[in-house]
């Protein structure tokens, strides 16, 4: 169903309010050339093609049952998008948190929101919804005060209801003028007044359904006798093979396997009664199926320095080269960064029905309405009668936008005629379309003055995007230029995980900073006061949280920073105490120490949750995780293979929020900007400890050993 | 893997299963008694999103099979904490301490440290990491399910190391 269709199914006894209007996306294409058939939903054209963060638009709807409820086409993973919506509406109406019903990722009845990412949610959805929030209730004062027979200025609104200011007994609720079919529209307006936001106090609504286990993810639906359905995955990147079809006699001999069949391009799939024994009859297909492409890919760093192009000039102030020259001081270093998979604990995870021409689809998705599109561009099923409905999300962290379990249960169920469940297995999260967050490499050579201000930088950035690079210092002359490789001759696809490109970039950046200090004898502090636009406060602040400048480290223990600015939105500055064991390389950190600016706060607990969360994440993959491929395939396939941070890995953390730039009106979000600090805070308190620089992550015990012998030989 | 029959008993209720005899109980408690409170994230025990109490013992389900499954043994999953409606004081506790964002490893760490509190109603911080140091939260919310668990024990017992 169309947006306005929705609305005019709504009618007349809804207040509706839209916050800016959607712009018109029927007949556009995510994909290029209509019908067109792509292996992969592909991130470039997805990136070009989705504009969400200036088309949204959500809808207020007030129930005759004295309830309230929110739309909006963006999901709930985990980030605490319910409990904001909920926090924000009770406030602007000033009514129970019970009272109010929020709707997400439902492509049937939700806007299109643009995917659940980059730590947007609250800000581009929750903010204009309090906004929206608080122009319809002006409607219902001036309404109320109408029906009051008094001036809008001589009324008081509280607890829903509007009463004369002098005589509280003659009052109106905005539900009794619901329910006498008012209409509080404002269309299409942007608000123009805005009131600050209270009370961040609001607890996890959803926490009584978590604890009990009631809350539904995606592979807990039961859609009448749903079976278990999958395609073939071989660890093989697919870019360097095709199916082509096979005897499946071995696979449908498996018990527990109800049918199997070649799906063209896409391979072989199987459908069986279980999980076990769809598990089973994928793992007895015959490899055959797999015709190898005459292709050669990029599979490391050094490939890609070989074959990549100039893409694009980030930034290009001044004149670089020249004043490179000139500088007494001119340092010039490369960053490398890993390999590394989302590994969200929950699989990709979909059920779908299709029949007559219609799909139903149950999705764990970041965003249903390309989801959509992906279904009935596989399925060849017009996207009008594509229906998705986003379940909650066991964590996306980006890994949740481009796949594909839905598109595949959607096409098992349109062959096969039966409702399908495609739950990846976890070595098909690790392998399945050789997804994950690619190797980068970032070249950067700096100038400085004897008086430690930075004149020129050069970055050039191979695999990503440069972010986190700008808008930080103050720097006059400054060059930074992206260089790729086409993805479609990459082994490893992209992947969007939490915080990438600004993890890598920052990486760099942040530990250049620190290096550019040592190389002119001043304190890595001092240095980016001096040079910082934006992050004095937060920097002081958490210097402060450790005893910077006070706090003396034992032998082998040593501090370091990082600061981030993640789109000019989200402000952070974090400080680390490591230890490091000379013997063996081992890096312990003990405490972390991080001020943040993310804007209003509007429900702390899950905005804590969520930043302590990404700079458990950064420790993660800074420290522990790491890809292992081969020239043709991803060898990792198990949580066996592929250490997470766990309990045992947790540092003494402290945080603090403060607002230091903009005009603190709004929230501007916080899941990822945290994440990246890590690497450079810890790589920097490295060298602090132990004088030896890190420039490649992760941070193994073998790297730091091999850095410490280096240093020592 | 041929089907067999047998009774098992899961949250105090008898409940006769018709299921492929090496079939993990994760599945059957999920597929087949729609006991979906207990999630899969790896099938080989690495992860303990799966995790139910077996005679009050934390068990990862995905490696326990159906067959090895006996009459006197008693499931309890997450669907089985609560009594009467009242939250047992472990769920308590990760309500009041927030302690998990995507939700989807929560019921695993809740039966890991129900298990935990029963064997020692008092452990440390240090106590706390190591039992429930097996099971994985991708949202990493360590810190709070920490708090939350100790929080249940009692306070005297807290060892003095400062982890918040
Ligand atoms: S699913 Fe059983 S331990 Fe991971
Ligand atoms: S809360 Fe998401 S995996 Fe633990």
């Amino acid at each position: 169903m169309k947006r306005r269709d929705f609305l005019k199914l709504m009618g007349s006894s809804t207040m509706a309010f839209v916050v800016t209007s959607c712009s018109d996306r029927e007949g556009a294409s995510f994909f290029g050339t209509a019908g067109q058939e792509m292996d992969f939903v592909d991130f470039e054209i997805l990136c070009e093609s989705i504009q969400p963060w200036r088309n949204f638009s959500e809808l207020i709807l007030f129930r005759d049952t004295e309830r309230v409820e929110v739309y909006t086409g963006r999901s709930e993973m985990g980030q605490g998008l319910t409990t904001v919506l909920v926090s924000i509406v009770s406030e602007a109406f000033e009514i129970e948190p019970d009272h109010v019903d929020v709707f997400l990722a439902d492509t049937d009845l939700c806007p299109d929101d643009g995917p659940t990412s980059g730590s947007s949610a609250t800000s581009y959805v929750g903010w204009p919804i309090w906004c929206a929030c608080l122009e319809i209730k002006d409607d219902i004062i001036a309404e109320g005060a109408k029906r009051l027979g008094v001036d809008p200025s001589e009324v008081r609104f509280s607890r829903g209801t509007v009463s004369v200011e002098t005589e509280p007994e003659s009052n109106v609720s905005m539900f009794q003028m619901k329910r006498d079919g008012i209409r509080f529209t404002n269309p299409d307006t942007t608000p123009q007044k805005v009131q600050m936001y209270r009370d961040p106090g609001l607890r996890n609504v959803r926490a009584l359904d978590v604890v009990t286990g009631k809350l539904k993810y995606a592979g807990d639906m039961m859609v009448g006798k749903t079976q278990y359905g999958g395609f073939f995955t071989p660890a093989e990147f697919p870019t360097a093979y095709r199916f082509k079809p096979v005897d499946l006699q071995a696979t449908l001999a498996v018990p527990g396997v109800i049918t199997a069949g070649n799906m063209g391009r896409h391979g072989p799939y199987v459908v069986a009664e279980n999980f076990v024994s769809l598990q089973k009859g994928l793992a007895a297909i015959d490899r055959k199926s797999m015709v190898p492409k005459k292709k050669t890919l990029v599979n490391n760093l050094s490939q890609v320095r070989e074959s990549a192009r100039l893409t694009k000039t980030v930034e290009d102030t001044g004149d670089v080269e020249r004043h490179l020259k000139n500088c007494r001081h001119t340092l010039s270093e490369t960053y490398t960064t890993h390999l590394y998979n989302v590994a969200f604990l929950e699989p990709q995870s979909s059920v779908a029905i299709v029949s007559d021409d219609e799909a139903h689809v149950w999705d764990s998705t970041q965003h249903a309405h390309l989801q959509q599109q992906v279904v009935a561009r596989d399925t060849k099923i017009p996207v009008e009668r594509v229906h998705v409905t986003g379940t909650n999300v066991g964590g996306g962290f980006g890994g949740k936008i481009a796949h594909k379990s839905g598109a595949e249960a959607a096409m098992i169920a349109q062959a096969t005629g039966l409702p399908i469940k495609c739950v990846y297995s976890r070595a098909q999260v690790f392998q399945r379309f050789s997804r994950a967050k690619e190797e980068v490499a970032v070249d950067l050579i700096s100038g400085v003055n004897d008086s430690g201000k930075i004149i020129a930088r050069s970055a050039d950035i191979y695999q990503d995007e440069g972010h986190g690079m700008t808008d930080i210092y103050d720097i006059p002359n400054s060059k930074i230029r992206l260089f790729r490789v086409s993805q479609d001759q990459m082994g490893i696809r992209h992947a969007t995980i939490r915080g990438t490109s600004y993890t890598q970039d920052v990486f760099a950046m942040e530990s250049h900073m620190s290096s550019l200090a040592h190389s002119i004898s001043m304190d890595p502090l001092d240095f980016r006061l001096k040079n910082v636009l934006w992050h004095k406060d937060l920097l002081h602040s958490a210097a402060e949280m450790i005893d910077y400048g006070v706090y003396r480290p034992p032998e082998d223990h040593g501090l370091g920073m990082a600061i981030i600015n993640h789109g000019d939105r989200q402000f952070g500055a974090l400080f680390v105490e490591v230890g490091v064991d000379r013997m063996t390389g081992m890096i312990t950190i003990h405490r972390m120490r991080a001020a943040f600016d993310i804007g209003v706060v509007i429900c702390e607990t899950t905005a804590t949750i969520g930043i302590i969360g990404a700079l458990i994440w950064g420790l993660s993959i800074t420290m522990k995780e790491e890809l292992k491929v081969d020239e043709n395939q991803i060898l990792t396939n198990s949580f066996a293979d592929y250490d997470i941070a766990r309990f045992s890995d947790l540092p003494d953390m402290k945080i603090k929020y403060l607002k230091a730039y903009g005009n603190g009106l709004s929230p501007r979000g916080c899941g990822e900007m945290p994440l990246p600090l890590v690497a450079p805070a810890v790589a920097n308190a490295v060298y602090n400890a132990v004088g030896v620089r890190l420039f490649a992550t992760p941070f193994t015990p073998e790297r730091v050993l091999a850095a410490i012998r280096g240093q020592q030989a | 893997m041929a089907k067999i029959k047998k009774t098992i008993k899961v949250n105090g209720e008898n409940h006769e299963v018709f299921a492929e005899s090496r079939e993990p109980v994760l599945w059957v408690l999920r597929d087949r008694l729609g006991l979906t409170g207990t999630k899969y994230g790896c099938g080989e025990g690495a992860c303990g999103t799966c995790t139910v109490l077996i005679d009050g013992k934390a068990e990862r389900s995905c490696l326990v099979a159906f067959e090895d499954l006996e009459a006197r043994h008693s499931i309890v999953t997450i669907e089985g904490l609560a009594q009467d409606g009242e939250l047992s004081p472990v769920q308590k506790a990760f309500v009041e301490h927030n302690a998990f964002a995507c939700g989807y490893c929560t019921p695993g760490m809740i039966m890991q440290a129900t298990d935990l509190l029963t064997i020692n109603p008092n452990p440390s911080r240090s106590e706390v990491i190591e039992a429930m140091n097996e099971n994985l939260c991708r949202c990493a919310t360590y810190p709070s399910i920490v708090t939350a668990v100790e929080s249940v024990g009692d306070e005297t017992g807290s060892d003095s190391e400062d982890r918040s």
